[in-house]
């Protein structure tokens, strides 16, 4: 290599670093426009925020108010009414239900990411392997991916919840499975797009590795669909790990997860009102948030949109 | 704007198809009465045959197909129904004398040949053996004569009799095609059987020539439907005419009702939770006897049972003989089993498993458990198990903690005392405690073996004063038996053991 190419080399990736971040920066701007998602946006972040803030706490008071307030029972207060002093009202073991639903932000948001984002994972490795290298390769992985997806979603995760028993981490692992070749699928798609182009080429002709071309190069391209995908997702978790709860498959009591709350106070729909109407509204607002949230995000990092 | 209006519009749909769904009306032409009386139940028929599905919800549709030879009247003494006397020949021998009147649905008269067959046959059934397995020989000394050889003497006998896992089957159609008797049960019942859909419903006519008189109801339906509330909604719609166990938590609901009415009536039965004593920790005493101080049964029943029911000191329902008010009362106290499981070598407590099917109310009784031995350090973990995972774990032992409940059919101490405590009848018979302890088996075996009343008591009270200390079950409570009803429904009588006998119910139009 010349010291000439070397420059012009290196121009080349400083424009493209400048390229890319106007494209992001683009899609912000056009993201910013949607007020919806914005506010989705916004809900989503103070969840975050809640979910984080509980988890310090815990960690401060060594679960002292997890252990008096979220879980303490007091059944000589069952199915307080909404009140000053307990806003949403008491649950039917006479506890506040907006501490549990505060509390029990961390299980719904921070198991669904963890679970996606290992799916993601996953699913981004066996995509791009698939896509990259077509032929028998490509054959062999999308169809154990097909065999996957043939399966109904839910089945696959009740199954494996089943194989494995119920609790924190197996309701995680059975849920990244399932959401394993939808990412696969997705990414295979875009890599099999992108690996015609003139930069790929290019990249070859330098002698650049596989692994170099796939992550350095395909990925960062294919980033955008895997964002949208990966909100739409969560928000499919979400319903996954509240529906496994529901089932009593999930997150086992006391823990105050959406989904158990709601199964537990199942029996009371017709005398608690309050009861499961506002876990069930909180799955309801979170999971809108996400979706209306990865529509934004699909319509702004959309290049055939740009205005 | 399109997405918001979306969202409205599946909101709407949401809403009428939870608002939809009421009452399909049942009534057709005018008279008197209706011509078919509909119930709910929790569970579908597990099998028709009577020597195999023992299981409650089986019992409530298979006791108006099939008679036994005792019934109990209203003061739980035994009396007769298809035998019209009995007589104690012997300590070990009873003579039956049968009615002559009495016709198998399909025209053939009963006699003793099908009795000698029937009870042979609940002997050999693995399902319901331990009910009649005292009988060491049966035989037909004429065409309506029973003579009854105990392997022992054996005091409750008339009492099993009267347990409808000892229905008397007919011997001509059980040889000629056991497969075909199963899906085509022919009894000498109120009623014939006429429709089995698995899952969903059984549908019974009326046996005109039943020998008490034909029932006053000339269709019987039974539909499952699981959730205990749906049941009371269709109640309410009018769907159904009955609705068996309604949830603790219905009960105020129907008593503020004018348009239905409640039934209940103390059951047989008692809940508790079975410590495996083959596992670590509840193998010591002291810890066992922590657990019953930590647990408040009177809150249980108070709060989670809305006071249907009444806390339990021991495993014998107070109506049955051989009830003992010797037993050990363990008032709730906190500190003292505390310092137990200090006693015990585990001040900081541990962790264990608590099993239980998948029921709500038992569900939430089973958090108040977690939460108040949480307060002793326990750690409870609830394991919601299936059905049969649930029987197969008990029976295997591998369950540390497990909410489980036992019925007194036979309204005798002894069926509860022998399946729950003595060491021959571990694992799937019914003590999952895996209690073995000598000074038991022999009172037990002692209560079970003397003919004289007073004689038995003594025994049992012995027995419940060894078993306060030892405590290898901790007592929860009696539930009640309740059925909720349309106010146009008479005549129903509540069986306490939940096989509610529906031959002389009428529902209004």
């Amino acid at each position: 290599m010349t010291s000439k190419e070397l420059v012009q080399s290196k121009e080349l990736v400083q424009n493209s670093e400048i390229m890319r971040r106007s494209l992001w920066m683009d899609a912000w701007r056009r993201f910013k426009k949607n007020k919806m998602a914005v506010c989705s946006l916004v809900f989503l972040m103070i969840l975050v925020l809640i979910g984080l803030s509980t988890i310090v706490i815990d960690i401060a008071t060594d679960n002292a108010i997890y252990d008096s307030l979220i879980i303490k029972q007091d059944l000589t207060d069952r199915f307080g009414e909404p009140s000053g002093a307990h806003i949403l009202g008491l649950d039917e073991f006479g506890r506040d239900i907006l501490l549990r639903i505060l509390w029990g932000t961390r299980y719904s948001l921070f198991m669904s990411a963890a679970a996606i984002v290992a799916a993601a994972m996953v699913g981004t490795i066996i995509g791009a392997i698939s896509g990259y290298y077509s032929g028998i390769v490509d054959n062999v992985i999308m169809r154990l991916m097909d065999v996957v997806l043939a399966l109904p979603y839910m089945l696959l995760a009740i199954a494996i919840v089943a194989a494995l028993g119920p609790g924190l981490v197996n309701v995680l692992i059975s849920i990244a499975i399932g959401y394993v070749p939808e990412f696969a699928r997705i990414i295979r798609a875009s890599v099999l797009s992108v690996r015609e182009r003139e930069f790929i080429e290019a990249a070859k002709a330098l002698g650049a590795s596989d692994r170099v071309i796939i992550f350095n190069q395909i990925l960062p391209n294919v980033l955008a669909p895997l964002i949208v995908q990966i909100t739409m997702a969560m928000a499919g978790a979400i319903l996954s790990i509240a529906g496994l709860s529901f089932l009593g498959l999930g997150i086992q009591p006391p823990l105050p997860e959406w989904g158990a709350m709601l199964t537990n106070a199942r029996a009371y729909i017709r005398d608690a009102w309050h009861i499961t109407a506002f876990p069930g509204l909180m799955i309801l607002l979170t999971i809108l948030a996400l979706n209306i949230v990865g529509d934004g995000l699909r319509d702004a990092l959309d290049p055939k949109l740009k205005n | 704007m399109k997405k918001a209006l979306a969202l409205i519009l599946t909101l709407c749909l949401l809403f009428t198809v939870g608002c939809g769904g009421g009452s399909d009306d049942q009534s057709g032409g005018s008279g008197e009465a209706k011509d078919t009386l509909v119930w709910v139940q929790q569970a579908d028929v597990t099998s028709l045959d009577p020597h195999v599905g023992k299981e409650t919800p089986a019992v409530a549709v298979t006791c108006q197909i099939f008679d036994t030879l005792l019934v109990m009247d209203e003061n739980n003494q035994p009396s007769p129904l298809l035998a019209e006397s009995y007589e104690n020949v012997d300590e070990l021998t009873w003579r039956l004398k049968l009615r002559q009147d009495v016709k198998f649905h399909d025209g053939e008269p009963m006699t003793a040949e099908d009795v000698v067959f029937s009870l042979n046959r609940a002997i050999q059934s693995p399902y319901v053996s331990y009910v009649v397995d005292v009988i060491d020989d049966v035989t037909a000394e004429d065409d309506y004569t029973v003579l009854i050889k105990t392997k022992q003497p054996y005091a409750p006998l008339l009492s099993n009799l009267t347990v409808p896992f000892t229905a008397i089957v007919p011997k001509h159609v059980v040889e000629a095609d056991e497969e075909a008797f199963r899906l085509n049960p022919v009894g000498t019942g109120a009623y014939r059987f006429g429709e089995w859909k698995q899952g969903e419903y059984v549908k019974l006519t009326a046996n005109e020539d039943y020998f008490l008189g034909a029932p006053k109801t000339a269709n019987l339906q039974m539909k499952v439907v699981p959730e205990a509330s749906q049941r009371l909604i269709a109640l309410e719609t009018g769907e159904a005419d009955l609705a068996y166990v309604i949830s603790a938590n219905d009960t105020q609901r129907i008593k503020d009702s004018s348009e239905i009415q409640l039934f209940e009536a103390p059951s047989q039965s008692v809940t508790y939770l079975t410590q495996n004593m083959t596992k670590e920790y509840f193998a010591n005493e002291k810890v066992r006897q922590a657990i019953r101080y930590a647990v408040d049964t009177k809150l249980i029943v108070d709060s989670m049972l809305y006071g249907n029911g009444q806390p339990a000191n021991s495993l014998i329902p107070i109506s049955s003989f051989g009830y003992s008010d010797k037993s050990k009362v363990y008032e709730h106290n906190v500190e003292k089993a505390k310092q137990l499981m200090v006693d015990a070598g585990y001040p900081d407590g541990f962790s264990c498993t608590l099993s239980v099917t998948d029921d709500p109310v038992k569900m939430e009784v089973c958090q108040v458990i977690q939460n108040q031995l949480k307060e002793i350090g326990i750690d409870v973990s609830i394991q919601v198990r299936e059905y049969g995972t649930w029987i197969d774990e008990l029976g295997t032992g591998s369950h540390d903690l497990s909410y489980t409940g036992w019925v007194c059919v036979t309204a005798d101490a002894d069926y509860n005392y022998y399946s729950l405590y003595h060491s021959s009848q571990v694992g799937y018979p019914g003590n999952d405690a895996f209690l073995k302890n000598e000074d038991v088996d022999r009172l037990v075996m002692a209560g079970r073996e003397t003919a004289d009343p007073a004689e038995r008591q003594k025994d049992y009270d012995q027995l419940e004063e060894l078993l306060g200390d030892i405590t290898p079950y901790t007592p929860l409570y009696y539930s009640s038996v309740n059925v909720g009803a349309s106010n146009k429904v008479e005549g129903f009588t509540v069986d306490v053991n939940g096989y509610h006998r529906l031959r002389n119910v009428t529902v209004g139009q």
